[in-house]
């Protein structure tokens, strides 16, 4: 079967001289990584290899048949790399969908109104269940030429445009296609969708096809598609897709539901359907109609699920500082792990694997906000183009979650630390495997590594980000930067945003050009040393800092009082070196910057040796490292963002090798002694 | 007066009048006394050692090095450690005196400490010195429950002035083997004038 698929592929694949490229990033909005692998063999397996990468896949066919017959050559890079986008701008589709969702048997019909945007347009795909097949396709205005090819258990039917859509221009292309779901193993066993009376579940490219540029397939540039859903099954069933729902009535043996996404959003952000005989649980205390759905019967899970979802969705609403605007109503399903699809967000439906809850509830929960916190940052707020940052998606979703989970578990606790403490294993990850990553935000012209399809892209897209937003959230100010988020948000709204955009707000919010900013962390990705040094003065603390270049830069400083006390100031950095006089109530013992910068900014005393910022080098300083000796850091499974509890102190690690040794220590004892004249 | 107790120590044994061996005499009283304190559970303080006698290894030129007149003694103080617990893995304090009084002359870890310690010890600056003490690694520390020697440190006078050897309580401290701090005070001492 395997030989005979790869056949029609190579054939097809020769005929057509039509490369696609193996899955090349992550869909839009994406799942968080899942914990260490190692802890749970199950999630190893199941949840880092086959999930991750099938999530990354939003074209599901298989890498290695691709690999195998298309030359090297012949991949297209993505657009990032050539420096081209897309011409394709799909602006509406209707979808007319009979299902039997026991047997597959499926009788649909996509209209898909097209446009060519800033370039020519000859050439579409959709990629579907590869038992559905399509009949005639027809396009408004134009002839339209079609091959197809199965990449089990895809298939791929390519329309050719005659004439090409000039830009500017558009037609209506409409693909009636009808068969049975072969809802087959994709390459590590996941699926797109999952026939049955209980609990059905059919993803984009099962009976939603999925729209691509032939040309550019893996392009993810937001293009805004509304779409109509109409879906016809056997009365029995109950059903729930993506979309507010409009209607549902029963005609004769039939449940025809109508479900519309009536704000643009990309076309490859996931389609949902399910059926059966579905576990509903109402959501209270919200303003919108908002539902568990699960597959019945309920679990102790679910209770849990409802009990954290009202909290979890006021929480996003506050950091995006609107409503969600899903005014008709929210779904909010569990997957079961049998399905492998980890989850996602997409219009009005939050998605989530129960394999989460083999984390614990607290991560279970943390993963619930992270995948909530997407309904904002990836749906409502879209990126412009998702291959070129996550900064707005990823990222948001993942510093959400690290909030989320602080104001619900660890209130009590200094907020500062507890950040730091999240973002640390995070930033270890990031040094053990992800020095050679490219930045947050890619620009024409950057080279992605080749091994960037693995856990690399988790550092990427997740890690570095957060990271990168919680460093701008401490250097502009907590409250500035919850305001430009909701800026952002209100700008941004289906409509799709570069991270250019967050820099324009927060430099307007704040009267302080980020551009600097942006270039060491967003677009660029340093690590600058700043060195610190202060003097005890009548009222307060006169500080030294000192950089190696001339581009500004603001640190939150800490003071921390003889009484242990601790003031904040923020103190722009000039060129080279800074003098300021920073006044206090009390004697300054300490002059740090906010550990919330140590990921992103290397900063350390004036004095070797000095770990504690107290500007002498002495036992305290020793003592915090000697019991850690024969600590190291193992990073190589990059699942930081599940680490709770890192205790591996970075500034012990002299060498900078992850490894905590005498090496180190005998370094620091070297220095050992220095204190400040009296 | 503060020597009263080692003189009513030397006049109780000397009293005791029996049949027995003469015992051997008593160590000259130490050249420290330690700071009076309210009474704390958990303590670090400087007890002095007696002073060794004339011919118990003192050599005549330790005595006046400097040749002016002034008898360099040497002075050695334990660091004792009483009531902290069962699990102490490090320690890191300071002490301060007046330089021109005194002198610095070496650090001693107590036996508490396992071979693997780390031991440091320097006079940053005049007149304050800076001592660690700490196992590496993981490791269940020693217990410091009862008096507990974690080391010794040697002065030299300098001058007929007595002096002040003083902790500095905010940048000395215990800890156990998670890093956390032990409570507990500091009690330094005063090396008597001449």
């Amino acid at each position: 079967m395997l030989q005979e698929i790869a056949v029609r592929a190579s054939i097809w694949l020769s005929s057509l001289a039509f490369a696609l490229a193996p899955p090349a990033t992550a869909s839009p909005v994406a799942l968080a990584p899942p914990p260490a692998p190692g802890d749970d063999d199950v999630l190893s397996s199941h949840l880092l290899h086959r999930l991750v990468e099938r999530e990354r896949s939003p074209l599901h066919v298989r890498a290695g048949l691709l690999g195998s017959h298309v030359p090297p050559a012949a991949i297209p890079r993505p657009p990032f790399v050539r420096g081209t986008g897309s011409a394709l701008d799909c602006e509406h589709a209707t979808h007319d969908i009979t299902l039997d969702p026991t047997t597959g048997a499926t009788n649909a019909t996509v209209e898909l109104r097209v446009k060519a945007a800033r370039a020519p347009l000859g050439s579409i795909s959709f990629a579907l269940d590869a038992g559905l097949e399509p009949g005639t396709i027809t396009a408004t205005d134009r002839d339209a030429s079609i091959a197809q090819a199965v990449f089990a258990p895809t298939r791929i039917v390519r329309v050719d445009l005659t004439p090409a859509l000039e830009a500017g221009e558009e037609t209506v292309i409409t693909m009636p296609y009808s068969g049975t779901l072969s809802c087959a193993s994709a390459e590590g066993g996941a699926v797109v969708c999952s026939k049955g009376a209980d609990f059905s579940y059919f993803a984009h490219q099962s009976i939603f096809p999925y729209v691509f540029d032939t040309d550019a397939p893996n392009s993810f540039v937001f293009d805004g598609l509304t779409r109509d859903i109409v879906l016809r099954v056997p009365a029995e069933h109950d059903v729930v897709a993506t979309g507010q729902k409009v209607a549902e009535t029963i005609e004769g043996s039939t449940r025809v539901s109508r479900w519309a996404i009536d704000r643009p959003l990309s076309r490859v952000v996931g389609l949902y359907a399910f059926a059966g005989r579905l576990g509903l649980l109402p959501v209270g205390g919200r303003r919108v109609p908002t539902t568990l759905v699960f597959p019945a019967p309920k679990k102790a899970i679910d209770q849990s699920l409802v009990a954290w979802s009202t909290p979890a969705l006021d929480f996003v609403e506050a950091v995006g500082g609107s409503r969600l605007p899903f005014d008709r109503g929210l779904s909010l399903v569990r997957l079961p792990q049998t399905i492998g699809d980890p989850g996602t967000a997409t219009f009005g439906m939050t998605l989530l694997s129960d394999s989460y809850a083999r984390t614990g509830d607290l991560m279970y929960e943390e993963t619930w906000a992270h995948e909530n916190a997407h309904l904002f940052w990836g749906i409502v707020a879209p990126e412009t183009d998702s291959n070129e940052s996550r900064l707005m998606s990823e990222g948001m979703a993942t510093l959400t979650e690290l909030d989320y989970t602080f104001g619900r578990h660890f209130a009590s606790e200094d907020r500062d630390l507890y950040l730091a403490r999240r973002l640390l294993p995070m930033g270890l990850d990031l040094r053990a495997r992800g020095k050679d990553l490219p930045p947050v935000q890619l620009l024409p012209g950057t080279e992605v590594p080749d091994d960037f399809r693995t856990r690399r892209y988790t550092l990427w897209a997740y890690y570095r980000t957060a990271i990168t937003l919680d460093h701008l959230r401490v250097t502009v100010g907590e409250e500035l930067f919850a305001r430009a988020l909701g800026l952002y948000v209100a700008r941004c709204s289906f409509v799709g945003c570069r991270p250019d955009v967050l820099r324009e707000i927060a430099s307007a919010e704040s009267d302080k050009d980020l551009g600097p900013f942006f270039e060491r962390w967003v677009t660029g990705k340093e690590r600058p040393r700043v060195l610190v040094g202060f003097t005890p003065a009548d009222g307060g603390a006169d500080v030294v800092l000192t950089k190696d270049d001339d581009r500004p830069m603001t640190l939150e400083l800490w003071l921390t009082l003889a009484d242990g006390a601790r003031m904040k100031r923020h103190v722009d950095l000039g060129p080279r070196t800074t003098r300021v006089h920073l006044d206090a109530p009390a004697a300054v013992a300490h002059v740090a910057a906010s550990p919330r910068h140590d990921v992103l900014v290397d900063v350390r005393s004036r004095v070797d040796g000095d770990l504690d910022f107290d500007g002498e080098t002495d036992g305290f300083d020793v003592l915090r490292c000697a019991r850690l000796v024969g600590r190291r850091y193992d990073g190589s499974s990059s699942t930081g963002l599940w680490n709770l509890g890192e205790t591996f102190d970075p500034r012990c690690d002299v060498n900078d090798d992850l490894t905590i040794d005498d090496d180190d220590l005998a370094a620091i004892a070297a220095e050992f002694g220095k204190l400040r004249a009296r | 007066m503060k020597r009263a107790p080692a003189i009513l120590l030397f006049v109780l044994v000397a009293g005791c009048g029996s049949d027995a061996p003469a015992p051997p005499a008593p160590p000259p009283p130490a050249d420290f006394t330690t700071d009076e304190a309210p009474p704390a559970d958990s303590v670090v303080f400087l007890r002095g050692r007696p002073r060794p006698a004339r011919g118990d290894g003192a050599q005549e030129g330790d005595r006046d090095p400097d040749g002016d007149g002034v008898e360099a003694e040497r002075v050695t103080v334990d660091v004792v450690a009483r009531g902290v617990g069962p699990s102490v893995h490090g320690a890191a304090f300071r002490l301060r005196w007046e330089p021109e009084k005194l002198g610095f002359v070496e650090a001693r870890a107590g036996e508490a400490w396992s071979s693997r310690a780390l031991t440091l010890a320097r006079e940053g600056i005049p007149g304050e010195l800076v001592v660690t003490w700490t196992e590496k690694g993981t490791g269940d520390g020693f217990d410091a429950t009862g008096e507990t020697l974690l080391g010794a440190l040697t002065f030299t006078r300098k001058s007929r002035d007595g002096a002040a050897i003083a902790f500095r309580a905010d940048r000395s401290t215990l800890r156990d083997p998670s890093g956390r701090a032990l409570t507990v005070a500091w009690r330094g001492g005063r090396v008597p004038a001449r």
